[in-house]
């Protein structure tokens, strides 16, 4: 049977591509794609959102999310993020997240009840246990959780894209989803359900190459393709701004989430361990892992290395389900 | 005579403190501290020098101190510049421009130099081998004293009384919390504020009820010496920025923070309202930080400082008046 | 017209006084009330909330709210660290501010299915008309609501908060209870872009409830009367011990001030626009901080620096004299 899913997604080139692999994936149902501000703001994350679920012509519902996080921006006193950086490619600008997806524009809204009150709805409602798979700052669940802390008890796992232990993005110490709201991604950690963190770690490793990007496109679908042209915008960006150990390739992170939820043994060196969010200070919205050999107690699972080989194997054979030719 | 050392960031009005202290017959000034603050601390020990200097005094030591906080600039958004309110002001008096905080002060050079010793080492040197105690007069940043003090806490039974300008109660400057000298050290205050020596902490709201008027400035200027027409010259400077800037609820008057302190060693009776109060000083990120705090509970902690806030204006122009005119000794 | 409000308490004593005021108003229409962790955990200021509304017959929904302040608990030494108070005897009985259960029949009723952060979400985005928020424990609610929908703002008239200190704190050397608790509640509440009316310590120890003023609302022989009397007198029996007022054999009854200042803003004196912020650290956390300066930062709350304590009794005897339900 397949995996009830709830997707909450700053989309977002690496979102799209982890939208498209959930709804193709005969593993999962995917319920309801939740927004949430992050790689752009809301608006544009839910237009972006919107613009795919039409041209995939998927019947899943849009929840519109919150437009910041809970308290991080309460004082004047917080370190600006870096803005996103455009790479000039072949004379035109290439940026890791565009503000708009290169798709039609959207037909259809967004329901109308926030993200956190259709989390806070949908769980206390349901009669089995559902896999939540935030891959953007933490907010709405954040919210979830503090209106209904009950709601832990219907989670099935939260496989969160965010944090890094050797490896860290917007700045020395913290990646962007969990460094732009701390304090949702500590309420997480401590929720009482099970927490799968994917970092940077497990993404980096699981990169897709401009080989893996040939591999989409011949498969010809419109995901594939679509896919394909997001992986390679992030290559060009990768290359320029933060080359990985490979050469030609990116970080696909949000998509390894919805991998894992596919075939568990993408993510190869999987911990449990006590994860605990920095909350101020230069530690502010750095993963912490508890390393001593009498660690606090173990509150979640740390992903540490994946396997990009299986991570393309299975993203190839979702969007050779779809059945829109490119 | 009460000895006193100094710890200032001249700064106008810790020149017009000091050219007062200099004077003043019954205090002997044994040593002035600089530190950073108004401004940088190489242009606060220049200044230093040539305030005692226009007070007639080249001999007494002049020790330079922290060029910046204790620990405050360690953290990235504890570093982050406040919008700093435009404040500084200037005048013209008999058509030179005389302004409330230059970089340097429009004074002579002495041909003395600053001593090798830093501040914070002089502290520790002199106040562990003296065997009277002393009075230190703090009119900048907390950090020459903040460091003395941790490296030896005993150094606070050295002290007969530390009379502190800093910190507000119902009044701020440089942010909606915080009055400067707290604010740009505000880890060094908390450690001076909990050393355990007498504290008198004459706040924001004690300078500012004792702001100078016109007649104080005409009453100073017609004594013509150097101490009295600098001082003078500041209180139009003032008088005017406040006016443009930060309108005090006696319209056209101007407060010279620091020399409160010395005019309150001279004659304690300036001080009008002194309450004993159990203080502490925030240190931390965001909105409080350098904020002076007063337990207001209706149960509030063990007093460690007398507080004060309030002072009376005409009696500190008449002391800085009898001081600079030369017959200070009427109230001793 | 009546001026339509929804109240959120976290009941405790002077929390039930102020929702039997807006219940028993004839110029509020009381549209709901969402219960918050604060006085005492949110099962028991939830049971309370029910007690009250029950005890006076009013057909008034409740919603259930936070159980925890938005983000403080996350950091252990941000917990609040409970001294052993020695307990206050009067007549060899324990007194308490706010005992566990007010002590009038245990909710038959029950509260909505909903939490009162969707409540709020739902009930405003419907509102035909602007309603006033009256918020008299920590704010963890109506921030909660801000975050999940900012544009419910443009239905809300006025957010009244009971919270915050200017001369006087009571939890820690400088903040207030309410405050304290929740306190990036407090911030994004009061600079949500609402007009905020906050209304301190300042303002509520001044209008006072004295032992004769609950002998008043004992002779008007009416069910609240004689409630709103049993619990003032708890109160000033608490005050004396360990926070007298400058009025002596008083107690502030801190919430019930809100309620009086919606039926007559003159109840709250010396009223001033100022910019109010948040301390979230260290000592000033919780603190209600007021830029003091000329060149103040952008105006954000209306700050009551005293209140009436003639007129503050007059609108609460006023009102228990309307209860139809008459004491025992």
């Amino acid at each position: 049977m397949a995996t009830k899913v709830i997707l909450d997604v700053d989309t977002g080139s690496d979102d799209a591509v982890a939208i498209m692999t959930a709804a193709l994936s005969p593993e999962i149902d995917l319920v309801a794609i939740c927004t949430t501000w992050g790689n752009q703001a809301i608006e544009d994350t839910t237009d972006n959102t919107l613009r795919l679920v039409d041209a995939m012509g998927l019947d899943v519902p849009v929840y519109q999310g919150c437009d910041t996080a809970m308290v991080k921006y309460l004082t004047n006193d917080y370190v600006e993020n870096r803005p996103h950086v455009p790479v000039m490619h072949n004379g035109k600008p290439v940026i890791m997240h565009a503000k708009h997806l290169d798709l039609p524009e959207a037909v259809t809204r967004p329901q109308n009840v926030p993200a956190a009150c259709f989390y806070v709805d949908y769980l206390r409602k349901a009669t089995e246990k559902i896999t939540l798979i935030p891959v953007g700052p933490l907010t709405n669940l954040g919210l979830a959780l503090r209106i209904a802390p009950d709601i832990a008890e219907h989670i099935e796992q939260i496989v969160v894209m965010g944090g890094g232990s050797k490896i860290t993005n917007c700045n020395p110490w913290g990646e962007s989803n969990i460094w732009h709201d701390p304090e949702a991604a500590q309420i997480v950690a401590e929720c009482g359900a099970k927490v799968v963190w994917v970092p940077l770690d497990a993404t980096h490793r699981a990169c897709i190459t401009m080989e893996d990007c040939r591999r989409f496109r011949e498969i010809g679908t419109f995901c594939a393709k679509f896919a394909a042209e997001q992986c390679e915008q992030r290559i060009i960006v990768h290359n320029a701004q933060q080359p990985l150990d490979i050469p030609d390739a990116a970080a696909v992170h949000d998509a390894l989430c919805v991998a894992y939820v596919i075939d568990p043994t993408v993510l190869t060196d999987l911990r449990h361990c006590h994860v605990e969010i920095g909350l101020a200070g230069y530690g502010e919205g750095q993963t912490i892992v508890d390393q001593r050999a009498y660690p606090l107690e173990k509150n979640g699972y740390f992903a540490y290395d994946a396997d990009r080989f299986k991570f393309v194997d299975i993203l190839c054979s979702c969007f050779a389900r779809d059945p829109q030719k490119a | 005579m009460r000895k006193i050392i100094m710890d200032v960031d001249t700064g106008t009005d810790d020149a017009i403190a000091i050219m007062a202290a200099v004077m003043a017959p019954q205090i002997e000034v044994a040593a002035l501290c600089t530190v950073h603050g108004n401004t940088s601390v190489s242009n606060t020990t220049k200044n230093t020098l040539r305030a005692a200097f226009a007070a007639g005094r080249e001999d007494i030591p002049v020790y330079p101190g922290a060029a910046g906080p204790m620990v405050k600039d360690l953290s990235e958004v504890r570093r982050i510049p406040v919008p700093e309110p435009v404040l500084g002001g200037t005048a013209e008096v008999d058509g030179v421009t005389v302004s409330m905080n230059p970089d340097l002060l429009p004074l002579p050079d002495p041909s003395c130099a600053p001593q090798a010793t830093p501040a914070p080492l002089y502290y520790l040197e002199f106040l562990r081998t003296t065997t009277e105690k002393v009075t230190i007069v703090a009119t900048g940043a907390l950090t020459n004293l903040g460091l003395a003090l941790s490296l030896d806490p005993m150094l606070a039974e050295k002290i007969e009384e530390l009379v502190i300008m800093g910190g507000g109660v119902k009044k701020s400057n440089i942010t909606a919390s915080a009055e400067a000298n707290f604010y740009k050290d505000p880890e060094a205050a908390a450690i001076v504020l909990q050393c355990g020596a007498p504290i008198t902490l004459c706040t924001l709201d004690a300078t500012h009820s004792c702001a100078l008027t016109e007649s104080h400035e005409r009453r100073l200027r017609a004594i013509g010496n150097t101490a009295a027409v600098f001082t003078a010259n500041d209180v139009r400077a003032r008088r005017e920025s406040y006016a443009r800037f930060q309108p005090l609820e006696r319209a056209g008057t101007a407060p010279i923070h620091d020399a409160l302190c010395i005019a309150y060693l001279i004659d304690p009776t300036v001080l009008t309202c002194v309450e004993d109060a159990a203080c502490m000083v925030e240190c931390s990120e965001g909105i409080g930080d350098g904020r002076l705090q007063v337990d207001t509970r209706s149960f509030h902690a063990a007093p460690n400082v007398r507080l004060v806030t309030q002072a009376d204006p005409d009696k500190m122009c008449d002391i800085l008046a009898e001081v600079f005119s030369g017959r200070g000794g009427v109230t001793g | 017209m009546k001026r339509k409000i929804i109240l959120d308490v976290d009941t405790g004593s002077d929390d039930a006084v102020a929702i039997m005021s807006a219940v028993l108003s004839p110029d509020l229409q009381l549209e709901a009330v969402c219960s918050v962790a604060g006085n005492k955990d949110i099962d028991k200021t939830t049971e309370n909330t029910l007690r009250v509304i029950q005890l006076l017959g009013a057909d008034v929904p409740v919603y259930r709210g936070c159980r925890e302040p938005l983000v403080k608990f996350l950091c252990p030494d941000r917990l609040p660290k409970r001294g052993a108070s020695k307990p206050v005897l009067k007549d060899g009985k324990e007194v308490q501010m706010h005992a566990d259960y007010l002590d009038i029949p245990a909710a038959v009723i029950r509260e909505q299915a909903i939490s009162a952060p969707e409540f709020y979400v739902q009930y405003l985005r419907a509102a035909k008309e602007p309603v006033t928020i009256v918020a008299v424990g920590p704010l963890t609610n109506v921030a909660m609501a801000l975050l999940l929908d900012n544009s419910i703002l443009n239905k809300i008239e006025e957010i009244v908060v009971m919270g915050g200190g200017y001369n006087i704190t009571n939890t820690s050397p400088s903040a207030e209870f309410n405050i304290w608790y929740d306190p990036e509640a407090a911030q994004r509440v009061f600079h949500c872009g609402a007009k905020v009316t906050i209304v301190p310590l300042d303002a509520t120890h001044a209008a006072c409830v004295t032992l004769e003023d609950c002998a008043r609302f004992r002779a008007l022989g009416t069910v609240s009367g004689n409630f709103a009397a049993e619990l003032c007198e708890q109160r000033i029996t608490v005050h004396d011990d360990s926070q007298p007022l400058a009025v002596p054999h008083a107690a502030a009854v801190h919430d019930a001030v809100c309620v009086a200042y919606l039926i007559d803003p003159s109840v709250l004196k010396d009223v001033r626009h100022v910019h109010c912020d948040v301390g979230f650290r260290d000592f000033c956390e919780g603190q209600t901080i007021l830029d003091p300066r000329y060149y103040t930062e952008e105006k954000n709350c209306y700050f009551a620096f005293d209140g009436d304590r003639f007129k503050f009794v007059d609108i609460l005897c006023d009102l228990f004299a309307r209860d139809k339900k008459a004491g025992r």
